[in-house]
């Protein structure tokens, strides 16, 4: 007997042909992914490749055009608030409650999945524990440091134990002994069954932590597979470049010269102050302007 | 260019980016300069009127009676005016965000140049400009003085637009650099509101003392001078007081004067230049807010909805922009309680009126989560477990104002002797707890399809942009919607009141007005929910999209 064509319901997630467009914009064009259950799934692209885009549609905070996502073998879409409490999504440091304490944030996060009061005061003092926000639990959230609130946001994302997390740059400002820490959690919580899928631009983090990886640009899904697979013998990072592209040589910029002479600023109405300058830059748009 | 020169011309650039970038921000703009043009016309039109005046005098006193009217009325406006100027920024707009000095701080540029080029800034907005030009035809008003008093009068002009937006800046750069605590904020708030209530009240009350007989022409010229000579000391009301002793040739008064501006200019600016200091060597002292214990979340039902209104229920003893919603009804239940005098009865209004603010808020709930409803939408809340919880808080809030006021315009109009009193009073009672309650049925709908931008929790006093435009437009469908649902018990009390003129009866209406208020409470409760649980994706892009607007 020949192996049989896995199915959705063998995934943690599964998309299939999923677009979405944004007014003459696709973000996300035809894309289709498998995420094995028990993987520590790696998602990398560069910005605008639609990984956000396509995390939203899975977890059910945006519509899709087109295409068929499901969660361990459920259709998202047709009951999009079981889908949600079956997995566990990090919020973005502006998409929590940060009048709420710590433990207030915690409590209630687990709360609105429908947990008892005690279960999930329970729970946040195990988690609190485990991200070393203890002494900041009477704290508001809002006071936080930037490296706190994705520990809370994290944290938020586990209370109710999710079979499946979904966490965007988890690591980005945590300090390293929390970072480590974090991650003990996260390898821990995959060994145990658990699904992780990490949207990230540290190649070393994916390359370090993730079973599997998918780069995405464009919309689509450029490789995916166990690490090993996509980096085909190469540096992951070198590969994800080669399967990417778009990298330069260094453009040379004249007066960026370490201070070996007065390249700073001129006084008040020096001629071609600033035009020139601006002129010599990459022509490529910032990130921030668009 | 100087650096002040280019932070004017920064300002510029700004407006006409943000322009070219939303729709509703070009609306309120346009909104703005009309506005701003008509006022312009208006005080052409004013004092080209007032100016003539003196021509059709008939002798020497009246004709100083005329020119001293001109100047009372320029005095009291420029005063009232730069108050104004000062307050309205205060409480309600807080400072223009984008030219903010904290956003300078990279650049190194001193704090002279950067206090100078923020209040040139300010000085060529369009509202300076406006204020400019009209008082530039204020100064043709004081033509039969002579030219020198014109010059002057064009002086007095710029020093009078000069010592608005100065003083205005100073002390928004002072409430920002001194107010850093929530508590902070609250009494600013209610102290300013305090003081707008007085101001609004006082000159109604006085007239009202002074009964209308005794109002004459006369009378108000005399009491207008009389005010207009204290004005003229102040900063503001100065510099339209020296065309006056240019042509009396009362030239130790224009010394004082100028002196006064000149300080207060200078105050002004020191004042300024000290906060940039402050703010750029001490940062922002924050302390951290600590709360032991799980707050409100342990004094709500164990369940979805509970949550829910445990956490608003903490919002609003937290968040600066819900403190209108406890403060408000306070000054209101103050201001009936003034009004009401010899009628009593008049105290009814402060019950009925908690049905307007109570549904005012609520009816644009998820504006105040803001990007934190995302937490809602991550956890697969309901859309009837999130609108159960929001309701049972302002249901909450509203009964307790209602019922306090209720039994304060009870005891006022003796209706615990029974009677006619009590007969209104049972009505009036049911009426007011069933309006509040159909108001906040409606807005659980309405706040899940008419979102407006809303001021962000860390700046409660700053207006987000495009406020203006829409705000006018959907509070007014939740308060139309409001009156309309209330048909029901309005039909029946006119039932009553025509059919059977029987005040023994009235007690129907205010059972019906309950039962009125519970129904739509709980239909559009049910509705708001089965709408949400359908718009979610929506609602997030649209509140996301009201965070950009927040910065």
């Amino acid at each position: 007997m020949s192996v049989p064509t896995p199915s959705p319901a063998d995934f943690a997630v599964s998309i299939s042909s999923l677009t979405k467009t944004f007014g003459s914009k696709r973000a996300v064009d035809n894309l289709s992914l498998n995420i094995p259950t028990g993987s520590f799934f790696g998602l990398v692209g560069p910005n605008g490749a639609g990984k956000t885009t396509t995390l939203n549609m899975t977890t059910g905070l945006l519509v899709p055009d087109v295409g068929y996502i499901s969660i361990l073998g459920n259709d998202v879409w047709s009951d999009v608030n079981r889908a949600k409490r079956s997995i566990g999504v990090m919020p973005q440091a502006d998409q929590l409650f940060d009048r709420l304490t710590g433990s207030q944030l915690l409590v209630y996060s687990g709360m609105l999945r429908g947990m008892k009061r005690a279960e999930a005061g329970a729970r946040s003092r195990d988690l609190l524990h485990a991200f070393d926000l203890a002494d900041a639990a009477d704290t508001m959230v809002s006071d936080y440091s930037a490296g706190m609130t994705k520990k809370i946001s994290l944290a938020t994302a586990m209370i109710h134990s999710p079979r499946i997390l979904f966490l965007d740059e988890p690591f980005e400002s945590v300090d390293p002994v929390s970072s480590a820490n974090l991650r003990d959690i996260l390898l821990e919580y995959a060994q145990t069954g658990g699904t992780v899928i990490v949207s990230s631009h540290v190649m070393a983090l994916v390359e370090k932590m993730c079973t599997h990886v998918a780069v995405i640009d464009k919309g689509t899904v450029k490789a995916a597979g166990t690490i090993a697979d996509v980096a085909a013998g190469e540096d992951l990072e070198d590969r994800f470049l080669d399967l990417v592209g778009g990298r330069h040589a260094a453009a040379h910029i004249s007066w960026l010269d370490g201070g070996a002479h007065d390249g700073g600023v001129h006084d008040e109405g020096a001629p071609g102050d600033g035009d020139t300058r601006a002129g010599s830059v990459s022509s490529e748009p910032s990130e921030g302007l668009r | 260019m100087s650096v002040s020169w280019r932070i004017v011309a920064l300002r510029w650039s700004l407006t006409f980016a943000a322009l070219r970038k939303s729709v509703w921000q070009t609306v309120g703009y346009v909104i703005g300069v009309l506005a701003s043009l008509a006022a312009v016309i208006a005080a052409a039109f004013l004092f080209s009127w007032l100016g003539s005046v003196p021509s059709t005098a008939s002798s020497p006193q009246e004709w100083l009676a005329d020119v001293s009217l001109v100047r009372s009325v320029l005095i009291l406006l420029t005063t009232v005016g730069g108050i104004l100027w000062m307050i309205i920024p205060l409480t309600l707009t807080g400072e223009g965000s984008s030219l903010s000095p904290r956003r300078f701080v990279l650049y190194g540029i001193d704090d002279a140049r950067l206090t100078t080029g923020i209040l040139l800034s300010a000085l060529c907005g369009i509202p300076a400009v406006a204020a400019l030009i009209g008082l530039f035809f204020a100064a043709g008003a004081y033509r039969s003085l002579g030219v020198g008093a014109v010059i002057t009068g064009v002086i007095a002009a710029i020093l009078a637009v000069v010592v608005a937006v100065s003083i205005s800046k100073a002390l928004i750069a002072l409430a920002g650099s001194l107010i850093r605590s929530k508590r902070g904020q609250m009494i600013l708030y209610v102290a300013v509101i305090a003081l707008m209530i007085i101001v609004f009240e006082v000159p109604g009350q006085v007239m009202a003392s002074v009964g209308e007989s005794s109002i004459t022409f006369e009378n108000l010229v005399v009491v207008l001078a009389a005010v207009a000579s204290i004005g003229s000391w102040t900063p503001w009301g100065a510099p339209f007081q020296m065309p006056m002793d240019v042509a009396q040739g009362n030239w130790a008064g224009l010394a004082a004067r100028l002196v006064i501006i000149g300080a207060s200019i200078a105050v002004a600016y020191y004042v300024s230049l000290w906060c940039l200091r402050r703010d750029r060597l001490q940062g922002q002292d924050s302390k951290a807010t600590v709360a032991k214990g799980l707050g409100w979340l342990v004094r709500v039902p164990d369940s979805v909805s509970g949550a829910v209104t445990g956490r608003i229920a903490q919002y609003w003893q937290r968040d600066g922009r819900y403190a209108m919603g406890l403060i408000m009804p306070v000054i209101l239940t103050v201001i009936f309680i003034i009004r009401a005098g010899k009628e009593p009865a008049v105290l009814w209004g402060a019950p009925l009126t908690m049905g307007m603010i109570y549904p005012m808020i609520e009816s644009n709930n998820l504006a105040y989560d803001g990007t934190g409803f995302a937490m809602h939408a991550l956890a697969g809340v309901s859309g009837r477990d999130d609108r159960v919880g929001r309701a049972r808080v302002s249901v909450v809030v509203s009964m307790f104002f209602v019922i306090v006021t209720s039994l304060i315009a009870m005891f006022a109009t003796h209706a615990f002797g029974g009677g006619l009193a009590m007969d209104i009073s049972l009505a009036a009672v049911g009426g007011a707890i069933g309006f509040v309650l159909a108001g906040i049925g409606l807005a659980e709908v309405l706040s899940t399809v008419l979102i407006y931008p809303v001021a962000s929790a860390d700046k409660p006093f700053s207006s987000p942009q495009g406020r203006v435009a829409a705000q006018g437009f959907f509070p007014f469908i939740q308060m139309l919607g409001s009156f309309l649902l209330m048909v029901p018990t309005i039909g029946v009390l006119i039932g009553i009141l025509v059919g059977t003129g029987d005040p023994g009866l009235l007690w129907v209406v205010g059972l019906v007005g309950v039962i009125n208020g519970v129904a739509f409470l709980v239909g559009g409760v049910t509705l708001g929910g089965k709408i949400l649980d359908r718009r979610i994706p929506q609602v997030l892009a649209t509140l996301s999209n009201y965070a950009s607007l927040q910065k």
